[in-house]
């Protein structure tokens, strides 16, 4: 397995790309919950992750995607909301071949 | 001046794969997978055969200093996470003295400040002596815990416990590891109570999360400037192994180089309670990274109920 670093910054197309597949993980982490979620949905506050359940989602998105994700840089911010989650995802995914 | 005469440590052969513990720690396949990648566990010691005697032994094994000294300890102490050892009437710390040869040895355990109770341990070990003023006295700090109950298995979302074990023969006034500050602080805030509701424990351990960086760096500065020195000046730290997650967060707000952190035995050997920092310190003296005259700290905290943030300054 290889792995090359997408982009330098934020990728807009794999920003979406996990905005859509976090619809589809979200209910697994959540152990069943079907939520609404926007951009704007807090992941602590409004659908009752905690920081390592966050943490569990992106590996879900990793293996949904295909991708892996840099995870030594993140920072609480970064998992405020569905929004900055894709965010950090997009600026720290490494594609794998 | 308190000072660490011999450091001896334990680790049972037995490493397991965290992974291969899921089921018993009742971990999915994701949540292992969060412990590996981000908190940078991979394997935990175990010694499934042996008693805590046998692990606290084990460990006393390796003080050579002590052999031909026992008359000369006046002090046991066995620093302990979880306040209970083994069912009433056993006693592992009175079998350890008897089996040593301890006889003239007052011997206490000290706990109720989680993974930071071996630094108190050291810290009164040293007090003692100096109270004592008896030439050539010696105190005998002992830390190592068997993972017998869930709640000595696992910290939820923070870190998998080890069986490792630490001995230090402590002295009042010698001339290796030279104490030259403690600073510890007892959290209450963090300790909900009994019975609070399940909201509130969350509320509790996200906060204790959010201020663990602010609050290690707190006593950690404050022991450096005790000691005359400062962060930047310190040579080596020597963590409790809890996790790799909470020294990276830590080191990158503090500015402070992650490799002068000890990690290594956090993938290979896991968190084994009060027994991490002696464990480190003895990885760091058999690969030669404590040097004459240099300063290092020795730092740990724990949590539950309420929280303990503790650090050491050593002169070497």
């Amino acid at each position: 397995m290889t792995a090359d670093t997408e982009t330098a910054g934020t990728d807009a197309a794999l920003r979406q790309r996990v905005l859509t597949s976090m619809t589809a993980v979200l209910p697994h982490v959540l152990r069943g919950e079907q939520p609404d979620v926007s951009e704007s949905t807090r992941l602590m506050e409004d659908l009752g992750l905690t920081s390592t359940s966050t943490l569990e989602l992106m590996l879900e998105l990793e293996e949904d995607l295909q991708i892996q994700i840099d995870v030594e840089d993140i920072e609480p911010p970064d998992l405020a909301s569905v929004g900055t989650l894709a965010d950090f995802i997009a600026a720290h995914a490494l594609a794998m071949d | 001046m308190t000072a660490l005469e011999a450091v001896a440590a334990y680790l049972p052969d037995q490493r397991i794969p965290i992974e291969d513990l899921a089921g018993e720690l009742g971990l999915t396949r994701m949540q292992v997978r969060v412990f590996q990648r981000y908190h940078g566990l991979a394997r935990v010691c175990r010694a499934p055969e042996s008693t805590p005697l046998d692990l606290l032994l084990a460990a006393a094994a390796g003080l050579r200093a002590l052999r031909g000294r026992e008359q000369q300890v006046r002090y046991v102490l066995y620093a302990r996470g979880m306040p209970v050892a083994v069912p009433y009437p056993g006693n592992p710390l009175h079998d350890l003295c008897r089996a040593l040869g301890l006889r003239r040895a007052a011997a206490f355990t000290v706990t109720q400040q989680a993974c930071a109770a071996s630094l108190l341990a050291v810290d009164m070990a040293g007090r003692l002596l100096a109270a004592a003023r008896e030439p050539g006295a010696l105190a005998l700090v002992l830390a190592g815990e068997k993972t017998f109950t869930q709640v000595a298995r696992i910290a939820p979302e923070t870190s998998v416990f080890a069986e490792g074990a630490a001995a230090c023969l402590v002295s009042a006034d010698g001339e290796r590891d030279r104490l030259l500050a403690y600073v510890s602080r007892s959290r209450g805030e963090f300790d909900a109570g009994p019975g609070a509701d399940p909201a509130e424990q969350r509320a509790l351990s996200a906060q204790f999360q959010q201020e663990f960086p602010g609050s290690l760096s707190e006593v950690i500065e404050a022991a450096a400037g005790h000691a005359g020195t400062s962060l930047g000046r310190i040579s080596l730290i020597l963590p409790h192994n809890v996790n790799a997650v909470s020294w990276r967060q830590w080191c990158k707000a503090a500015g402070f180089p992650l490799a002068r952190v000890l990690l290594d035995n956090v993938p290979a050997a896991g968190h084994s309670f009060c027994a991490d920092p002696f464990i480190n310190y003895r990885t760091a003296a058999d690969r030669g990274l404590l040097r004459q005259g240099e300063k290092y700290l020795v730092a740990a905290a724990g949590a539950g109920p309420g929280a303990t943030f503790s650090a050491m300054v050593f002169e070497h």
